[in-house]
């Protein structure tokens, strides 16, 4: 599974939405403090085969993302 | 009981709104953001859910640009306090409510920001534009204003003020508190910087939640009224960069918001021009009674909206309300929190018996109610 980390969990639940929207099946988690050095942090949980569509989408959705962990 | 006090907040509320609020405290009302449980993972998404349908209404920027507040007076104090600087000047109406009217004298005594006033002139949108035309100083930095007044009929020309704020680069925020479910809001149209609203009005949502729909105007670092735990990037000291979270400090009303977001498929379903003409119809018939009888004096009787606004000649404002509410009825007497607007119609030393309708009251209500006044009268 590969991991894309978001600032805020609303954040990662927007690009729940928005991936699902674009036919990509993905989960909000809380992800391990230490992977970003801020405290509680969250990130989308989806297949790495999808992951770098899912990129692609959020970048021209414009939902801001962190780093992609997994791949 | 007849209710006629909806301007304050909606009641009753739609079942579907009631049975929502119940299934979220017996069901998954875990704390939203707080944890990687099952329980809190489906709050979140309760509330993420609640911040899309919010989005969708007033067709605003994005669902992480939409805040949510205790009510609209934190909505009001959060925009209005992050939007200022030393030294700016804040436009006002002439009708605001306290939780505008207050914070601006609160500004004004620190020496932060001074404030002018527009006029309203009940309700003519020319003479409204001209004046905020003549109030724009080099230094006014935020307008701030109602939709629509809480204690008479007036609304505000918010596309053409939008307008002008975009125009003068001035920061505009909207007080939708009796506007926001009654008629259509799009804040990229009207140019909106921060809509603030409520759950409990015209949403008919539970009490305890609004919130506010930011554009970008609002940078990143802009002030923050509260600080507290924001269930992210809590390592650093200081509030989170990123909305919600920046002003979201502390747990939010997860059944406030479970229930808004039925309101909004409530009005949703009935629609904006239902609503507002069956307002406008319960208006008309209290205006047109009110206007034909002399011992009762209607200040701007306008029936476009679900506000009357009046007094018995000779009696009391608060003892009309005894009195209406000694017969089971519910309306709302005094200043309604807004001594400013009162002034500028004329009510400011004695305040009047405001009637406000919602979706739920009926033509046979408003006869009981004028037949309850003629009673008064005798």
């Amino acid at each position: 599974m590969c991991l894309i980390s978001f600032k805020t969990l609303t954040a990662a639940l927007r690009a729940v939405s928005v991936l699902k929207s674009a036919g990509i099946d993905s989960q909000a988690v809380n992800i391990d403090p230490n992977l970003t050095k801020r405290g509680c942090s969250y990130g989308v949980q989806l297949s790495c085969y999808d992951a770098d569509d899912a990129v692609s989408v959020l970048t021209k959705k414009r939902v801001q993302f962190g780093e992609v962990f997994g791949k | 009981m007849i209710y006629f006090d909806n301007a304050a907040t909606t009641f009753p509320k739609p079942e579907s709104v009631v049975s929502e609020v119940s299934k979220c405290l017996a069901e998954y009302c875990g704390n939203p953001g707080r944890g990687s449980h099952a329980l809190s993972m489906r709050a979140s998404e309760a509330v993420y859910s609640a911040r899309e349908s919010v989005c969708a209404l007033f067709n605003g920027y994005s669902p992480d640009r939409c805040i949510f507040t205790l009510n609209t007076t934190y909505a009001l104090n959060i925009s209005l306090k992050a939007a200022v600087s030393k030294g700016c000047r804040v436009l006002i109406s002439d009708l605001e409510h306290n939780s505008v009217y207050r914070q601006v004298e609160k500004l004004k005594a620190e020496g932060i920001a001074d404030y002018d006033v527009f006029g309203t002139y009940s309700g003519d949108r020319e003479k409204i534009i001209n004046d905020v035309k003549r109030k724009i100083k080099f230094n006014t930095k935020v307008l701030i204003c109602q939709i629509a007044s809480n204690i008479c009929g007036v609304t505000m020309p918010v596309e053409e003020i939008g307008k002008l704020c975009r125009k003068n680069l001035i920061v505009f925020i909207a007080d939708a508190a009796q506007y926001a479910g009654i008629r259509e809001i799009d804040v990229k149209r009207m140019n909106i910087d921060a809509l603030c609203f409520p759950a409990h009005k015209g949403l008919y949502g539970p009490q305890g939640a609004g919130g506010i729909l930011l554009s970008d105007a609002f940078s990143e670092n802009a002030p923050t009224l509260i600080e507290g735990g924001s269930g992210s990037d809590s390592l650093n000291p200081l509030m989170p960069e990123s909305y919600p979270d920046r002003y979201e400090a502390g747990t939010c009303a997860t059944p406030a918001l479970a229930g808004l977001m039925q309101g909004i498929k409530f009005v949703r379903n009935i629609g904006y021009g239902n609503i507002s003409e069956h307002e406008r119809e319960m208006t008309s018939m209290t205006v047109d009674a009110l206007l034909s009888d002399r011992r009762f004096e209607v200040y701007c009787p306008m029936k476009n909206c679900g506000i009357v606004l009046f007094n018995v000649k000779g009696i009391d404002p608060v003892s009309v309300g005894r009195e209406l509410d000694a017969r089971g009825i519910c309306v709302r007497s005094g200043f309604h929190c807004a001594p400013l607007a009162h002034r500028t119609l004329g009510t400011g030393n004695s305040g009047a018996v405001r009637v406000s309708f919602g979706i739920f009251n009926y033509r046979d209500e408003v006869r009981k109610m004028l037949d309850a006044l003629y009673y008064i009268l005798k």
